[in-house]
C-alpha cells in the first residue's frame, strides 16, 4: 500500500444511516465529536417510502491542515440514497501539515447509492490522504462521480494520496486502486500533464455496451468505470457519461 | 533437477527469443505514441510504468508464487489482479500472454505441479503464469519481481525502435538507466504474500490509451 501520510484521529465524524421503516425511510444523522471541528453535515432534502436525498454540506472551513473528514454511510436493503454536494472542495496550502478525507459506504442487499461528487481541488502546498471504501451486498448498486483537480487555475497541485476500493458479496474485490498525485504523476501514462482526473463508477448497474466508449473500462466482475483526463475540471467527467450511468440505474419510489 | 544458478534462469526467462510472442507487445507504447508521446518522453513513460502497472504485475506474480509454494488457492490472486486491472483490453492481453507462457511451461516442466495448477486456472493472467514457471524452475520471489520489471522496460525499449526513429544504443541506454528503478520496485513487492496487499497503483492515462488502442485497426502491436 502506498500510504505515506499517517492516519489522523477524527475530531468530528459524520454518520448517515438510511433504513427502511413502514411508510417512509428512516434517516439517522449524527456528527459526533468536537463541535468546533469542521465536518460534512448531512441535510435531508427529500425522502419517500424507499428513497432519500441528502446534501453533504461543509460545516466550517474545509479543507485545512489538521482536518480529518470522515463520512460513514449505511444504506438499508432496497433503499435508494442520493448524495449531492452543494459545492466542490478546495484543500488549501497546509504549510507542512496535512489533512484526510475518508468515506465509507455500506450498501445492504438491493440498496442503491447515487453520489454526484463535485470537484476536489488540491491546491499547491496541500497534502491530503483520501480514501473511499465501499462494501456492497448482493443486488446493490453504486453510481458515483469524482473529479480530482491538481491545483487551482495557474498553479501546480499539491500532494494527494488516494485509495479506492469496492468489494462485493463475500468480500470479493470489484475495484481496487491507489494513486499518488503530485509533480511525479505528470509523467506520461499517469496524468500525462493533465490537471484534472475524472472518474465515473457504475457498479451493479448494467450499462449498454455500446454507450460512451471513450475512456470506458468494463470491470471483470461486472460494472463500468469511465476515466477522463482534462486540463479543466468541468471537462474531466463528460455529461453524457454521467447521464449514461444514471440512466442505467433505475429510479424507485 | 540439478541446481541451476538464478542468474542463468533469469537470462532464460528474460530473453526476447523466448517463444512467448513478446514481439507482439509494446507495453502500451504504441498506444502512447498514437496519442502523441515523443521519443524524448519514453524514459519518463518507463519510469511511470515502474511506479504503477509494473508494481501491480510484479506484486501479483510474487503473491502467486508464495501461494504456489504453500499450496494455497490461486483464485484470490486472480481476483485481486482483476480488480486492480480495470481495463478489459489489458486483462485480455495479459491472459493471452499467460496462455503463451503456460504452453511453454507445459513443455519445459511437464511434471511440475505448479505449472499444472496455473494452467488449470480459468483465465490465467501473465504474472500468475510467470509464477508457475518460477515455481517449477526454482526462481525466488525477488528475482521474479525483477524479471517482471526488466521485461517491461525492455519491451518498451524494443517497441520504441519499431515506432520511433531512434538509435538502438539510445534505447538500450534507457533500459540501463531504468535498472535502479526496476530494482527498487522489485524490492518493494518481493516480500508480499497476501492478495489484499498487492499494489493497486493506477495509471489512468495508460488505461484510457489501452482501450482506444484495442479499438484501433492501425497497429503493429497487440498491446
Amino acid at each position: 500500500m502506498t500510504i505515506l501520510l499517517p492516519d489522523r484521529e477524527t475530531a468530528r465524524g459524520t454518520t448517515l444511516a438510511v433504513t427502511p421503516t413502514d411508510g417512509r425511510v428512516h434517516v439517522r444523522i449524527s456528527t459526533p465529536g468536537d463541535p468546533a471541528a469542521p465536518c460534512l453535515r448531512p441535510m435531508l432534502i427529500d425522502s419517500g417510502a424507499r428513497h432519500a436525498r441528502v446534501a453533504l454540506v461543509p460545516d466550517g472551513a474545509l479543507l485545512l491542515a489538521g482536518d480529518a473528514v470522515r463520512v460513514d454511510v449505511e444504506v438499508g436493503p432496497g433503499i435508494r440514497l442520493e448524495l449531492v454536494e452543494p459545492t466542490g472542495t478546495v484543500a488549501f496550502d497546509m504549510r507542512g501539515g496535512d489533512a484526510s478525507w475518508d468515506v465509507r459506504l455500506r450498501l445492504a442487499r438491493d440498496a442503491t447509492v447515487v453520489w454526484a461528487g463535485e470537484p476536489f481541488v488540491v491546491a499547491s502546498g496541500a497534502r491530503v490522504r483520501r480514501s473511499t471504501v465501499v462494501d456492497m451486498e448482493g443486488g446493490a448498486r453504486l453510481v458515483l462521480r469524482e473529479t480530482l483537480v491538481m491545483g487551482r487555475h495557474g498553479e501546480r497541485g499539491g500532494h494527494l494520496e488516494q485509495v479506492w476500493s469496492a468489494h462485493g458479496p463475500g468480500g470479493v474485490p470489484v475495484l481496487v486502486e491507489e494513486a499518488v498525485l503530485d509533480d511525479r504523476s505528470d509523467r506520461p501514462g499517469i496524468l500525462g500533464g493533465h490537471r484534472a482526473l475524472g472518474t465515473v463508477v457504475a457498479l451493479g448497474v448494467p450499462v449498454d455496451p455500446e454507450l460512451c466508449p471513450e475512456g470506458r473500462l468494463d470491470l471483470e466482475g461486472g460494472g463500468t468505470v469511465w476515466r477522463g483526463l482534462a486540463h479543466e475540471a468541468h471537462r474531466a467527467v463528460p455529461p453524457e457519461v454521467w447521464r449514461a450511468a444514471l440512466t442505467a440505474c433505475p429510479q424507485n419510489s | 533437477m540439478d541446481h541451476v544458478p538464478t542468474d542463468l534462469l533469469l537470462m532464460l526467462f528474460a530473453d526476447a527469443r523466448l517463444p512467448v510472442a513478446g514481439h507482439t507487445q509494446s507495453a502500451g507504447l504504441e498506444a502512447a505514441v498514437q496519442h502523441g508521446l515523443t521519443s524524448a518522453e519514453v524514459p519518463a513513460y518507463m519510469s511511470a510504468r515502474l511506479a504503477t502497472t509494473v508494481r501491480v504485475e510484479a506484486g501479483t506474480a510474487v503473491v502467486a508464487l508464495h501461494r504456489l509454494d504453500h499450496e494455497l488457492p490461486l483464485e484470490p490472486v486472480v481476483a485481486a489482479w482483476a480488480a486492480r486491472t480495470p481495463s478489459h483490453a489489458l486483462r485480455r492481453t495479459s491472459r493471452a500472454q499467460g496462455r503463451a507462457m503456460n504452453r511453454l511451461s507445459a513443455s519445459l516442466w511437464a511434471d511440475g505441479a505448479a505449472v499444472r495448477r496455473v494452467a488449470r486456472l480459468d483465465g490465467c493472467p501473465r504474472p500468475v503464469a510467470l509464477a508457475g514457471a518460477a515455481a517449477a524452475a526454482g526462481l525466488d520471489a525477488l528475482s521474479l519481481a525483477r524479471l517482471v520489471g526488466y521485461d517491461d522496460v525492455q519491451t518498451v525499449a524494443s517497441a520504441s525502435l519499431k515506432l520511433l526513429p531512434l538509435d538502438p544504443a539510445a534505447a538500450t541506454g534507457w533500459v540501463h538507466d531504468a535498472l535502479p528503478e526496476v530494482a527498487a520496485a522489485a524490492e518493494d513487492v518481493a516480500g508480499l504474500t497476501d492478495p489484499r496487499d498487492i499494489p493497486a497503483t493506477a495509471a489512468p492515462q495508460t488505461e484510457v490509451w489501452a482501450q482506444a488502442h484495442a479499438r484501433s485497426t492501425r497497429r503493429l502491436f497487440s498491446a
